[in-house]
C-alpha cells in the first residue's frame, strides 16, 4: 500500500496535477463524504496549479513528450487510501458507490490477494474520467484521475511511474 | 501506515518547486528568524549533493537548480498543531500563495501551497503534534525527479538523509519553554 501512496503522491507530485473539482464526478465526492469521520483514511487531493508547473518542462525524448502531453489533458486527482484488515470492505463500498454514475466498466482484475477495477466516464467523444478502487487483503485505495484522459498515454505514465494498481491498465494493450 | 511517508514528504519538497524566482514566504522567514521555529535547517544544492550518499546521478540533476530548501520545526508553545488551517490561510492570504495538494489522515496533514509566481513552494505538515515547514525555493524538472525516485525507492541508503530526525522530533518539543 506504501508503494501506491508513494507512487501516486509522486504522479500528483511530480505533474498529473490540476484543479477542477467541476469535472469530477460525484462518485468520489460521495466516498469522501462516506469517510468524513474516518480518521484513518488518507485523502490525498491536487490541484491544476500543481500541474502547470509542467508547462515549462522540455522533453528530452519522445517518451516524455507523449507523458508530458496526456499530463498537460488532465485536469485533477483524487485519491482515498486506507491500511487495515477491511480492505474488501471499501472496495465493496467502492463498488456499490460506481452505481448509475455513469461510468462503464473497463477493465477487472482479481486474484486471491487482490481485486482492482477501472472505470470510465465517457465526455462526448473523450474519456473525461478514470477511476480506479483497488484493494489487497489489508488495503484499500480509491483513485479519480479526470480531465481529457488518454488511455495510451496512461499507460505509460503508469509504467514510467511504477503505479501499482495503474499498470494493471497495460493488459488492455495484449 | 501510521504517518505520511517520510520519503514521500521529502520526494515532495525536494520535487516541487519550477521557476525561478524571488518569492519567498515572509512567515517562514520570520518563524526562522525570530527562533520562534525550531531546528531551522537550510541546504543548499552543494550541500543536498553532498547528502546524496550513493552519488546519484538523477538526483545530483534534481537538486541543480533549487536555490535552498529550509526546514524548520514551529513549536506548539508558540503556534499550536490545532493552527495549522490558520497558518496556512494566513500564508495563502497575505503572500499570494496557492493551495495545490492537500494530503490528510491518521492524525496527519499535509498542504503544499505555491506562489503565484511559482517560484517557491511551502509545504506545512502536521507530525507529531508539532508543525513543521519546508520551503523550497528553485527550479526543477519534475521528469528527472521520476528517476530519481525510482532510485530513491530501490535504494535506502539514499534515504538516509539526517532527516528522519527532523520529523520526529514532536514530543520533545511538547516540554519545551
Amino acid at each position: 500500500m506504501k508503494k501506491i501512496i508513494y507512487s501516486i503522491a509522486l504522479c500528483m507530485t511530480v505533474g498529473f496535477l490540476p484543479q477542477l473539482l467541476v469535472a469530477q464526478s460525484a462518485v468520489m465526492a460521495d466516498l469522501e463524504e462516506m469517510y468524513l469521520e474516518d480518521d484513518d483514511m488518507i485523502r490525498v487531493s491536487v490541484s491544476q496549479q500543481m500541474f502547470e508547473l509542467f508547462m515549462d518542462l522540455d522533453a528530452q525524448d519522445e517518451t516524455e513528450q507523449e507523458i508530458l502531453e496526456a499530463i498537460a489533458k488532465i485536469d485533477g486527482l483524487k485519491v482515498l487510501a486506507k491500511d487495515g484488515q477491511n480492505g474488501i470492505t471499501y472496495f465493496k463500498s467502492g463498488l456499490a458507490q460506481m452505481k448509475g454514475k455513469g461510468f462503464e466498466e473497463l477493465m477487472s482484475f482479481d486474484n486471491k490477494d487482490e481485486r482492482a477495477r477501472f472505470y470510465i466516464r465517457k465526455d462526448g467523444d473523450k474519456i473525461g474520467e478514470l477511476f480506479m478502487l483497488i484493494s489487497g487483503n489489508n488495503e484499500f485505495a480509491a483513485m479519480t484521475i479526470y480531465g481529457d484522459i488518454d488511455l495510451s498515454s496512461i499507460t505509460k505514465i503508469a509504467k514510467v511511474l511504477q503505479i501499482k494498481g495503474l499498470d494493471k491498465l497495460e493488459m488492455l494493450n495484449d | 501506515m501510521q504517518k505520511l511517508p517520510i520519503k514521500l514528504l521529502f520526494i515532495i519538497l525536494v520535487s516541487l518547486c519550477c521557476g525561478a524566482a524571488q518569492a519567498q514566504s515572509r512567515i517562514v522567514e520570520d518563524l526562522s528568524a525570530t527562533r520562534l521555529g525550531h531546528l531551522p535547517i537550510c541546504l543548499y544544492p552543494s550541500t543536498l549533493r553532498m547528502l546524496n550518499l550513493s552519488d546519484n546521478h538523477d538526483l545530483n540533476e534534481v537538486v541543480r537548480d533549487i536555490k535552498h530548501i529550509k526546514f524548520l520545526a514551529v513549536r506548539p508553545q508558540i503556534i499550536p498543531a490545532s493552527s495549522v488551517d490558520s497558518l496556512v490561510r494566513e500564508i495563502v492570504e497575505k503572500e499570494d500563495f496557492t493551495s495545490v495538494m492537500t494530503m490528510s489522515g491518521v492524525g496527519q496533514e499535509l498542504n503544499l501551497l505555491m506562489h503565484e509566481r511559482k517560484s517557491t513552494m511551502v509545504l506545512i505538515t502536521v507530525m507529531e503534534g508539532s508543525i513543521r515547514l519546508v520551503e523550497c525555493k528553485g527550479k526543477i524538472n519534475p521528469m528527472q525527479l521520476i528517476k530519481a525516485f525510482t532510485a530513491l525507492r530501490e535504494d535506502p541508503m539514499l534515504m538516509n538523509l539526517g532527516l528522519d530526525d527532523f520529523f520526529t522530533i514532536g514530543q520533545d518539543m511538547q516540554s519545551w519553554d
